[in-house]
């Protein structure tokens, strides 16, 4: 079967809305949906949006002191945590049921057993919650504003496919993609922001390589802009195992959006390297298509299952782990630290 | 008949003990000439390479065309231009590409004939029948290979005072398993370990070879060096293990059989050095040999945040398919501190991997490839 999918680029101003920046991720989706998708990835950090009140810019400050984004999200959810995010199931359910498509609601924090959770959500196209993954490992500026971790990743069967979450920058962490791939995942669905640089070595060093040591398929959709005052870098792409894809190059999808820094590093360092990539980035590149970037942003791609089962077939890379070498070794060289007293 | 046979296996075998005496190379260096400046450079451990800035050691990656070698001599000859040329461009660690002991299949008779053959199998077939597997020709070869192998690279390194990572030759260990092994060789020529390949490609499995299920940590005076190969840098696991055992160097001596794409080729070693913040030196075998075509641009790489251009490349070669020597400054001291910042023990999430791992790899891959 092969599937339409489509990640979303976030491409946030200021000035807008919470409800102008909704009313464009409903209105990409939409055309998705036109377009044949059955499955769709909204940005990390969506969830937000559904903390600011009716008419609140996304340059808002609840603290009103200019303080930084920990801070500043704690009060958010303390104050509209628990409305916050049934605001969001809500119209996530609704979106998805509204379009019939398997959607990846991107994230949000959320407080449970007073810790927080970076939390991601996929929702069928009945509009059912079929799974949250929260994020399994914290980078030191996510624990600066309090960030726990997530115990355990799932792996859900679905008519179009094993599909699994991969929360923030759990994309980092070989360990969680490897367990997610030994688990069965053939799609990897990763809603992923960040504190700037995020450009393409960034990108490769992430998901397009876990893509590539684990033969699933991924999509990430990314947030770039300023929210509760922290600067945030995305780019959203569709990635296959290079055998896939053309060029080779690994890439399904890239979002336009960022395209004059992967042109320039890929021009620097090895231009026949961008021989393949997607239409839509090289037609941006010679067409000079500048700033003006919409505020969401559609990349689509086929994602095609029988064929990535042929690849795996001819290249069983998982079959070719050493499993007496990792028994030698893992978990151990971790450390040795009280895991028991570690837990929450 | 069978007598016949085995008259001509021992004649063979005396004959490959008459070529690969290693007085041959001892000769063929001893008249070779050496740099002054560069003896002992790496004995004296932390003495800094002029112009090398605040940089603690500079390696070389070499980029090897395979070519058959006709005698202990030729091979000597070209691994001894190859170090020459590391070493004048100051590099005190020189690491050799995976299989670079493997042109020295050129010792046997009639393998020039056989070696437009469309496949390593079938050239074998062409000269002893359908018997044999590969890794039987390299069994008969071994010793031979050994010899050679041994006091080429140990002979250099003590000749120029160098760290060599020696590439690596398929050998069999004690127990007799035919393993694709690396080897390390210290500035006084000493021999300091060995490196099993513990992950393959399926032609290897198809030649008859074993993996192995151990990763060394090899001290130098700098730091902690690991030598896996090749195929070893497809897995996250193997780096993330080395680096937590303490290498903050991990040679890949890479022999990559296919044509070179920018893209495929950035999904060995250069995605490991990103998670495991750890530099990485990649030796290239490049060249064609029975049907099967070599490519790759050596390089060495390191975190992007320890790169200028922060693109994780401090060098790298600028064609895939010829010789050429690569060198860069590795800078301990920065990257102790970046792995101090980045990858501090609240970064790991040791309650999910015990909940994981090992255990997931056998209940999910009960038939996995061995």
């Amino acid at each position: 079967m092969v599937l339409k999918a489509v990640s979303l680029q976030l491409n946030l101003r200021e000035d807008s809305s919470a409800e102008e920046v909704l009313g464009n991720l409903s209105r990409g989706l939409a055309a998705a949906r036109a377009g044949g998708a059955g499955l769709a990835l909204l940005p990390a950090f969506t969830g937000l949006l559904f903390l600011l009140s009716e008419g609140e810019r996304l340059s808002f400050d609840p603290t009103r002191r200019g303080v930084s984004f920990g801070p500043s999200l704690k009060i958010l959810l303390g104050e509209k945590g628990r409305t916050g995010e049934a605001s969001f199931l809500e119209s996530m359910a609704a979106l998805a049921r509204q379009n019939s498509l398997f959607l990846g609601a991107g994230t949000l924090p959320v407080f449970r057993d007073g810790k927080m959770y970076h939390r991601a959500y996929l929702f069928s196209p009945e509009g059912k919650l079929v799974g949250t993954q929260d994020q399994t490992h914290t980078t030191p500026w996510e624990r600066s504003w309090g960030l726990a971790r997530g115990e355990g990743v799932e792996v859900w069967p679905t008519e179009i496919g094993r599909l699994a979450l991969l929360a923030g920058s759990d994309i980092w962490y070989p360990e969680v993609s490897r367990i997610l791939a030994l688990l069965g995942a053939e799609v990897v669905l990763a809603p992923v922001t960040m504190p700037p640089p995020y450009g393409l070595w960034q990108q490769l060093a992430g998901l397009w390589q876990e893509v590539q040591q684990n033969q699933f398929l991924a999509l990430e959709s990314g947030l770039s802009g300023r929210l509760l005052g922290q600067e945030l870098v995305g780019r959203s792409a569709v990635f296959a195992p290079c055998e896939m894809t053309a060029g080779e190059t690994g890439f399904l999808g890239l979002a336009a959006s960022q395209w004059e820094e992967t042109w320039r590093e890929l021009t620097r360092v090895y231009p026949a390297a961008l021989e393949g990539l997607p239409i839509s980035l090289r037609e941006s590149a010679s067409g000079g298509k500048g700033s003006g970037y919409p505020e969401v942003e559609v990349v689509s791609a086929d994602l095609d299952l029988p064929g990535r089962e042929a690849v795996v077939q001819a290249y069983p890379l998982l079959k070719l782990l050493n499993p007496s070498l990792y028994r030698r070794y893992l978990p151990g060289i971790y450390g040795k630290g009280d895991v028991r007293r570690e837990g929450r | 008949m069978k007598l016949l046979e085995l008259l001509k296996e021992k004649a063979l075998s005396y004959y490959l003990h008459w070529l690969s005496d290693p007085g041959r190379v001892e000769r063929l260096l001893n008249k070779k000439s050496y740099p002054k400046n560069c003896v002992a450079l790496g004995l004296s451990g932390r003495k800094e390479v002029q112009g090398s800035g605040s940089s603690d050691l500079r390696v070389a990656a070499v980029q090897m065309h395979l070519e058959l070698m006709p005698s202990a001599e030729a091979y000597a000859e070209q691994i001894y231009r190859l170090v020459r040329q590391a070493v004048e461009e100051g590099a005190q660690l020189v690491a050799f590409p995976e299989d670079s002991a493997t042109g020295l299949l050129g010792l046997l008779p009639g393998i020039k004939k056989v070696a437009g053959a469309g496949s390593l199998e079938g050239a074998i077939t062409e000269m002893a029948g359908d018997n044999l597997r590969v890794a039987d020709i390299f069994r008969f070869l071994a010793p031979a290979t050994r010899r050679i192998y041994e006091a080429t690279f140990s002979g250099l390194a003590r000749r120029f005072g160098v760290y060599l990572a020696a590439g690596s030759a398929i050998l069999p260990d004690a127990t007799g398993r035919m393993v694709n092994l690396a080897h390390f060789y210290g500035p006084d020529g000493g021999l300091l370990g060995t490196q099993e390949k513990c992950h393959f490609i399926p032609m290897e499995w198809e030649w008859g070879l074993q993996t192995g299920d151990n990763l060394q940590l090899f001290s130098t005076p700098w730091t902690k060096v690991a030598i896996p190969i090749c195929m070893d840098a497809s897995y996250f696991e193997t780096f993330r293990i080395v680096s937590r055992l303490g290498a903050e160097i991990v040679i890949i001596p890479t022999a990559n059989p296919e044509e070179y794409n920018f893209w495929k080729a950035l999904r060995g070693i250069w995605p490991r050095v990103q998670e495991a913040l750890v530099y990485g030196v990649n030796p290239c075998l490049v060249g064609e040999l029975m049907g099967i075509k070599l490519t790759g641009r050596a390089g060495i790489f390191a975190p992007l945040q320890l790169t200028g251009n922060g693109d994780g490349i401090l060098a790298q070669t600028n064609n895939s398919d010829q010789e050429e020597v690569v060198v860069a400054n590795l800078d301990l001291g920065t990257l102790r501190r970046l792995r101090g910042e980045e990858k501090g023990e609240e970064d790991f999430n040791r309650q999910l991997y015990e909940r994981y791992f090992p255990g997931i790899y056998d209940v999910v891959l009960p038939g996995h490839v061995s």
